[in-house]
């Protein structure tokens, strides 16, 4: 009984914080592979530790995530250990508490259709006019128009102000 | 929405990367230690291995009848998420919780664990229903909002009517708008407290006060952002006021409530 109830909790924490973890760890290491395995090997460590060993699980997991890594980092690219966003360097609070909306903006982004979503990013992330965009994929300036809109409303209809951090 | 956010998401995404179960199995599995039972939605588990026609018909009788059963699971993780059923009701979840619902059997009722907030399309003919725990709600249009609380589970009703029960009941209480209960762990029958003014404004994003006394708004808020808020002179607590304030901010809230009402409130 008390190691279901230990075993759905520590799924519960995984649950909610795998995702903003892996994006806090992506601002330090830039790079989507390695923030996911750093994560995954901090919550091992966490399944090793024994019941009640850690009182503070979230605080647990911000800490060894940054530790490892910085660890990542010195190997990669010593000269730099601080986290970026993507107009340059943040501070490791803002990389936590940004980390939160940009979960939420990476599900919203991921729940797109294939079509809308991959009209978004190149509009959004690669500069493209409607118009190139249009000639690129062999569809009508008003569709890429009416795709932009409706990406941008399912995007926006999620309240990421709303974002509970529970690291602060 | 946040450009630096967004311009951070564009930067890296992947589609198909972070995916939580499959990364919670391999944690799991590296550990040695089993997953708990995960309740997520399953798609294509049947595959039809036998070869010859009767075969074939049975396992198509079994994945349309998988289907017309299969629970469609939605979380919301860090961020309080609004989801639209097919019958055109709004369910926002809050943070860390977790509905599910059989979307081609019967898209009125919804299995809950956490708190929401539920705004129900009206259907004179197909009752909504909430189970959550040992609690039972029944509907026909309305905006209401359930809750775990340290004693059960709770039901705010912010519009139109609700049927609230324990699980097996017939008799329960009949909240109407502004009415809050709380079904105690092991009750058999809800009781009534006195209600909130804005039980929904975490998923609504706004306190909407109509000749509110202003303790009662600053005991709310107190609640709310966590703070404790003295007002001067004393005597301007039983003052009444309307209005409607966002919730991003308290100290716009404060502002606005000080040069409205003339007072002086002070937050530790």
């Amino acid at each position: 009984m008390g190691a279901s109830r230990d075993n759905k909790s520590f799924d519960d924490n995984f649950r909610r914080l795998f995702r903003p973890l892996c994006i806090y760890a992506l601002h330090y290491v830039g790079d989507l592979d390695a923030a996911e395995d750093i994560v995954q090997e901090c919550f091992i460590s966490l399944l090793a530790k024994g019941p009640g060993e850690v009182a503070d699980i979230p605080s647990y997991l911000r800490a060894a995530v940054r530790n490892r890594a910085t660890d990542h980092l010195r190997r990669v690219r010593p000269d730099r250990l601080d986290p970026e966003s993507a107009d340059g360097i943040i501070s490791d609070d803002e990389a936590m508490s940004d980390s939160y909306g940009e979960a939420a903006i990476w599900e919203a982004l991921e729940r797109l259709p294939e079509k809308r979503r991959q009209i978004f990013i190149m509009s959004r992330r690669d500069g493209m006019s409607h118009e190139e965009i249009a000639s690129e994929l062999g569809i009508s300036v008003r569709t890429v128009k009416n795709q932009m809109s409706l990406a941008l409303s399912a995007l926006g209809r999620k309240k990421f102000s709303k974002f509970v951090s529970i690291f602060f | 929405m946040d450009e630096r956010k967004l311009g951070f998401v564009l930067k890296h995404f992947r589609d198909g990367s972070m995916q939580t179960e499959d990364a919670l199995r391999k944690v799991r599995a590296a550990a040695g230690k089993p997953a708990a039972p995960e309740m997520k939605a399953r798609w294509g588990r049947y595959a039809i291995y036998g070869a010859g026609v009767a075969a074939a018909v049975v396992a198509a009788f079994l994945i349309i009848n998988t289907r017309l059963n299969e629970w469609t699971e939605y979380r919301a993780d860090a961020a309080a998420s609004q989801v639209t059923l097919s019958d055109g009701s709004t369910v926002t979840l809050a943070p860390g919780a977790m509905a599910r619902v059989q979307i081609r059997k019967d898209p009125r009722h919804v299995e809950l664990d956490g708190g929401a907030f539920f705004e129900v399309a009206h259907d004179e003919s197909h009752p909504f229903t909430v189970s959550s725990g040992d609690a039972r709600i029944r509907v026909l249009g309305t905006k209401f909002v359930v809750s775990d609380c340290d004693a059960g589970k709770s039901v705010d009703v912010v519009e139109g009517r609700v049927l609230f029960t324990a699980a097996d009941k017939e008799d329960g209480v009949i909240l109407k708008k502004g009415m809050f209960a709380v079904l105690e762990d092991g009750a058999t029958a809800p009781e009534l407290h006195s209600g909130h003014l804005n039980p929904a404004a975490w998923a609504t994003g706004l306190f909407s006060y109509d000749d509110a006394r202003l303790c009662d708004a600053l005991d709310e808020l107190e609640g709310y952002y966590n703070v404790s808020l003295t007002v001067s002179p004393a005597s301007a607590s039983t003052q009444t006021f309307s209005g409607k304030f966002s919730t991003g901010s308290l100290d716009d809230i404060i502002y606005a409530l000080e040069s409205a009402l003339g007072v002086k409130i002070s937050r530790q």
